[in-house]
């Protein structure tokens, strides 16, 4: 099943394509890392899902078309998004109280849920607070509880951990962790890339309104992984010219594009009586090649 | 779920709680205004005089109060909406399982609710000083349930149009003051020079205030039908013209 199905979205504003026809899935309980620089196009994207933008192509959310089937699909939504717009007029618990209501939960049915999640992201004692009034890592908690009053079953965060400190983003990501294990699909975008590396089974990377990757993160990583092998001598080698291959002293060097030649790297330092000390992996993080898939891509085709 | 009746009525609740926490600056301006306007106009100004068969405070108090049920039918909805949209909290009603229909239905009964609590909130004030007539029960509530209707949808319209605060001042400042103090709430248009009485039968405030003022004294300066037909005509018009801009998504939906 389908958590979320966008096929041939297109947005415009004005003469200025913002999303160029972009299709993805996000399978049921996957936990989809979506990506791009600022201006790329996500929260557009966001945005044409959860209806607050409208767009040409089709949009649909656990099988069902948010335009025809507009109240079962955002049922199945829950969205923080990135900025703190929450009602002037009502305190912390309103909100969340109020919240259900318009997704046409009583209050006395929301009440347990809105006690929960104040307990579970710490408000508990600022129930009737007004929300201005909170710090910037309680109002990002508290946006993050108005997306799961309902209980959602698709949660999409628009850079849920922005501008919260250390303690408070690994606690958000253990909690997102658990919600993604009890079955909620999650749709994260972030530009703390380490934060996608460890959360999210698929990455999606869209760039120029246009979709440059999307694959699960391991096979996006082993794909385009530009990482290197680094062998390490007891002794200073005599450099020789390989393809690939690298000497800085007793370091060398083999990129992975080159790594067929280990094996004459390993007979060449044999020959030479040269030990190998140490051999060492190292990886591209996710953080590397996006950097480098958006960077040549600049500017577009 | 063929209409979100929580939903809806949780947009409801929450005017109400908007209203309670600005009662200051809604519900006791229009009280206090109004007494003054009778102290000064009614009591000082106009103790001995009659507009026809009825003394002028009677006839004074159905314009005070139609003129704050059109203020705040008006206030209620621009502001109310502006707010919303201009601080984007609105987007809690666009992600939630409403249809426009919801949400109209939900910001216009808020707005009619303030405006019968204001209509006769001042009404009560006044019968502590002197008993009132109420000619017609049915159309004195016809009368603020219609002209509440015509200026929440107004109301809509304009928050949903406006870009800055003082954009939702124009109309009232440009057109609704002018218009009501023209049109009847201080003097019968019969006092009136024949040009202003002529230049008045276009103002469709003239129409709101002459009718209620039928359902409580019992007279007016022209057939209360009218009134009622114009008053029906543009609420429905201007109903229309709301629930198309909501359902298109004008300024709502980017």
């Amino acid at each position: 099943m389908k958590a979320l199905s966008v096929q041939n979205l297109h947005k415009s504003y004005g003469n200025f394509e913002a999303i160029k026809g972009i299709s993805f899935d996000i399978e049921q309980g996957d936990f989809f890392g979506f990506l791009g620089p600022n201006g790329a196009g996500k929260t557009t994207t966001i945005n044409c899902i959860i209806g607050l933008a409208k767009f040409s192509g089709s949009i649909n959310i656990f099988g069902k078309d948010i335009i025809k089937d507009f109240r079962e699909a955002r049922r199945l939504v829950g969205t923080s998004s990135q900025e703190y717009n929450f009602d002037y007029f009502l305190d912390i618990e309103n909100s969340l109280l109020y919240q259900a209501g318009y997704f046409g939960i009583r209050k006395r049915d929301a009440q347990p849920k809105v006690d929960e999640l104040l307990k579970q992201f710490k408000l508990e004692g600022k129930s009737q607070v007004d929300f201005r009034k909170l710090s910037g890592g309680m109002k990002r908690r508290l946006t993050i509880a108005r997306a799961l009053v309902h209980s959602p079953k698709l949660l999409i965060l628009d850079e849920p951990t922005a501008g919260v400190d250390v303690e408070l983003r690994h606690e958000i990501h253990n909690y997102l962790k658990k919600l993604n294990k009890e079955g909620t699909t999650i749709l994260l975008t972030s530009h703390y890339l380490d934060e996608v590396e460890k959360l999210c089974n698929t990455v999606c990377i869209v760039h120029h309104g246009e979709i440059i990757a999307n694959e699960p993160t391991s096979q996006l990583i082993t794909r385009l992984d530009d990482g290197h092998t680094e062998i390490l001598t007891d002794k200073i080698p005599k450099p020789i010219k390989m393809q690939y291959v690298e000497f800085q002293k007793n370091k060398v060097i083999i990129l992975n594009r080159g790594k067929s030649q280990l094996k004459d790297v390993l007979s060449y330092l044999q020959k030479q009586k040269i030990k190998v000390v140490d051999v060492k992996n190292v990886k591209d993080s996710l953080e590397k090649i996006f950097l480098r898939l958006t960077s040549n891509k600049k500017g577009g085709k | 779920m063929v209409f979100n009746w929580i939903g809806t009525w949780t947009i409801i609740k929450r005017e109400q709680v908007r209203t309670i926490k600005i009662i200051n600056q809604v519900i006791w301006p229009p009280i206090i205004s109004s007494l003054l306007y009778i102290l000064i106009f009614g009591y000082a100004v106009g103790k001995n005089l009659h507009v026809g068969q009825v003394s002028y405070f009677a006839f004074l108090v159905p314009g005070l109060i139609m003129m704050n049920v059109i203020m705040s039918a008006y206030e209620e909805t621009s502001s109310s909406v502006f707010h919303a949209r201009y601080l984007n909290y609105i987007h809690e009603l666009l992600m939630a399982p409403l249809s426009y229909w919801e949400m109209i239905i939900g910001y216009m009964v808020g707005s009619i609710i303030r405006s019968f609590v204001i209509g006769n909130l001042i009404l009560a004030v006044f019968l502590l000083f002197i008993p009132l007539n109420m000619h017609s029960l049915l159309l004195y509530l016809f009368f603020i349930l219609a002209v509440s209707v015509l200026f929440a949808s107004i109301g809509l319209i304009v928050a949903l149009w406006a870009e800055r605060f003082d954009n939702l001042a124009v109309l009232n400042t440009f057109f609704i003051t002018p218009l009501l103090f023209l049109g009847g709430v201080f003097t019968s248009l019969k006092l009136l020079p024949e040009i202003f009485q002529k230049a008045s039968l276009f103002n469709p405030l003239f129409y709101m205030i002459d009718g209620f003022r039928y359902s409580m004294i019992g007279s007016s300066d022209i057939n209360p039908l009218y009134s009622t037909l114009i008053i029906t005509f543009l609420a429905i018009v201007f109903f229309i013209i709301a629930a198309i801009l909501f359902k298109k998504g004008y300024k709502l939906k980017v």
